[in-house]
C-alpha cells in the first residue's frame, strides 16, 4: 500500500468522509512542499506524515457541529429500545440489526455510539460515565461477537 | 523505519484503528505489521465486519489513478528554486517515496469549489428542481443556492426566506440543507422552511427532519414544526398548519378558521393584497378546502359563502360587507 492510500485510509477511519480525507491528505502534501524550506522532520518522513494528518483530522472533527445533546438523547433511547438511528434503519440489513442486538447490553450501547452516531471514545465516556479503557475493550469485543456471528454473510 | 516504541498490534489496536482512534504512531505500527500476510488476512476479517456493520461508511478506495503531473506542476509553480538544499532533496525523496502514488483526480478542483446554482425569487414563486429530483418551491423573496451535481455521500443547499421541500429518499446521501441560523438533516421527506434574520421555523408535514445548530439538535416528526431564534434552544411546536405552504401545495384547508387568519393565508401564498372594509368581517369564520383554486375565485367563494362583495383592483382586492358583528 502506498503511503498516498494508507495515509488517506487512516484518515478516513477518523473522519468517515472518503472526499474530507483525501483532501486533507492532499492539502498536507502541498503545504509540506511550499513550507519545505522551513520543514523540520525529527523522524521519518511517514511518522511526519501521519502526525500531521492525524492532528489536521482532529481539527477537522472539532470543528465538526457539537451535536452532544442529541447523542445523549440517542444514548438514552438505545440503552432502553435498541433503536438504531432512523437514517440508517433502512440500509442496514436485518441480520446485521439482529447481530447487533444480541450484543450484551453495554457493548451493544459503546458499540453504536461509536458506528453509529460516531461519537470519539472520549466522548462515549463521558456521557456513561466509565473509562476510555472501558470503551476501547467493549468495542473490541463488540467487533469479536459480530465477526462469529456474521461470518458466513461476510467471508 | 522502525518504531522507536514497541507498539503491539492486537485485536484492540484494530478496533481502535477502524474506529478511528488510533494515534499516528499506532496507525504506523499497525501498517508495519500488516506487511506480514498472515497478519493482513486477520486484520481484512475485522475489517470487513467493521465495514459491514455500516455499508455505506464501508469500504472505500482512493483513486490512485489520478493527476501525479498536476501535483508535479502544482509543485514546480510555488518552487522557490535552491535546488540542492536538504529540503529540496528531502521532497525529492518524498516524491520518490510516493512515486507509487497519484494525487487525486482533481488535484486542483479540490480547491474550488464545485459549480453552484443560485435561483433568487422576488415576486414568484419558484419551482426549483435539484440534481437528485428532489423539488424546492421557493416562495417569494428567498434564494436557494445548490451544486450543479451533488457529491459522492451528500446532498447539500443552502438556503434563505421560505421554501416548501420534497426530498427524494435516498439514504445514502443525506439532504442537508444550511440555513443562517440551524442546518436542517432529512433522508427523503415533506417540509416547509422558513427563516428571517435569526429566526428559523421548520414545519415538517411528512416523515422526519433533524434540525441543528452548533449548541443543540432536535429530531422533528410529521404534524411537528421547530422554532428557532438565534442562540436560544429549539423549540418544538405540536401543530402545524399546512395552509402555511399553500403557496407551494396549492392547497388550503380550513377548519372555522378566522377571516383574519384565512386571508393571511391567501396573502402568504399569492402575489395580493387584501383589504377588508371593517373589522367585523375579520370575525367571520370560514370553513372550506380549495385545492389549486386562484386567489380570486377563492375570495369569490369566500364571499359568496358569507355575504361579502370583493373588489379587484391591481393586485388588490378589497372586502366590503357587514361581516360578523356578533363574534367576540
Amino acid at each position: 500500500m502506498s503511503h498516498y492510500e494508507s495515509l488517506c485510509r487512516y484518515a478516513y477511519t477518523i473522519l468517515k468522509n472518503a472526499e474530507e480525507a483525501e483532501d486533507v491528505v492532499q492539502s498536507m502534501f502541498v503545504k509540506i512542499w511550499e513550507k519545505r524550506e522551513e520543514l523540520e522532520v525529527k523522524h521519518t518522513i511517514r511518522s511526519y506524515l501521519f502526525k500531521a494528518v492525524y492532528h489536521q483530522c482532529i481539527n477537522l472533527l472539532e470543528h465538526r457541529s457539537v451535536k452532544l445533546k442529541h447523542q445523549v438523547h440517542l444514548a438514552h433511547e438505545m440503552l432502553t429500545e435498541t433503536q438504531l438511528p432512523e437514517p440508517f434503519q433502512h440500509e442496514l440489513e436485518e441480520n446485521i440489526v439482529a447481530a447487533i442486538k444480541t450484543l450484551p447490553d453495554q457493548c451493544r450501547l459503546i458499540f453504536m455510539m461509536s458506528r453509529y452516531e460516531e461519537l470519539r471514545y472520549a466522548e462515549i465516556a463521558a456521557h456513561l460515565k466509565i473509562s476510555v479503557n472501558t470503551v476501547e475493550n467493549q468495542i473490541s469485543k463488540a467487533l469479536k461477537i459480530l465477526r462469529v456471528k456474521l461470518k458466513d454473510v461476510i467471508e | 523505519m522502525k518504531n522507536k516504541i514497541d507498539i503491539v498490534v492486537n485485536d484492540e489496536l484494530i478496533a481502535r484503528y477502524l474506529s478511528g482512534e488510533a494515534q499516528p504512531e499506532e496507525a504506523e505500527a499497525l501498517i508495519d505489521w500488516l506487511e506480514d500476510s498472515v497478519n493482513h488476512k486477520h486484520f481484512e476479517k475485522i475489517q470487513a465486519t467493521w465495514h459491514f456493520t455500516l455499508p455505506s461508511k464501508g469500504k472505500v478506495s482512493f483513486d490512485k489513478d489520478s493527476a501525479w503531473n498536476a501535483l508535479q506542476l502544482d509543485m514546480r509553480s510555488t518552487s522557490k528554486g535552491s535546488s540542492l538544499s536538504l529540503w529540496y532533496r528531502v521532497a525529492a525523496a518524498l516524491i520518490i517515496g510516493l512515486s507509487a502514488v497519484y494525487f487525486g483526480y482533481n488535484l486542483f478542483q479540490w480547491k474550488t469549489v464545485a459549480q453552484q446554482i443560485s435561483v433568487v425569487t422576488q415576486k414568484n414563486t419558484e419551482t426549483v428542481t435539484l440534481p437528485d429530483n428532489s423539488t424546492v418551491v421557493v416562495n417569494r423573496n428567498s434564494t436557494i443556492t445548490y451544486p450543479k451535481g451533488f457529491s459522492k455521500d451528500s446532498r447539500e443547499v443552502n438556503f434563505s426566506g421560505e421554501g416548501f421541500f420534497s426530498v427524494k429518499a435516498d439514504v445514502s446521501k443525506p439532504f442537508v440543507i444550511h440555513t443562517t441560523v440551524a442546518d436542517i438533516k432529512v433522508v427523503g421527506t415533506e417540509f416547509n422552511v422558513s427563516s428571517a434574520g435569526s429566526a428559523l421555523e421548520v414545519n415538517v408535514q411528512e416523515g422526519r427532519v433533524l434540525v441543528y445548530t452548533s449548541t443543540d439538535s432536535v429530531y422533528i416528526e410529521a404534524g411537528h414544526a421547530a422554532l428557532l431564534e438565534a442562540t436560544k434552544p429549539i423549540k418544538i411546536v405540536n401543530t402545524i398548519d399546512a395552509n402555511q405552504w399553500g403557496y407551494a401545495t396549492r392547497k388550503f384547508d380550513f377548519q372555522d378558521v378566522p377571516l383574519a387568519d384565512v386571508f393571511q393565508s391567501i396573502e402568504k401564498a399569492y402575489p395580493y393584497t387584501i383589504q377588508v372594509a371593517n373589522t367585523d368581517i375579520k370575525n367571520c369564520r370560514l370553513t372550506a378546502s380549495f385545492d389549486h383554486v386562484s386567489a380570486r375565485e377563492m375570495l369569490n367563494l369566500i364571499g359568496e359563502t358569507l355575504d361579502l362583495t370583493i373588489q379587484e383592483n391591481d393586485s388588490t382586492f378589497r372586502v366590503e360587507g357587514k361581516g360578523c358583528p356578533w363574534v367576540q
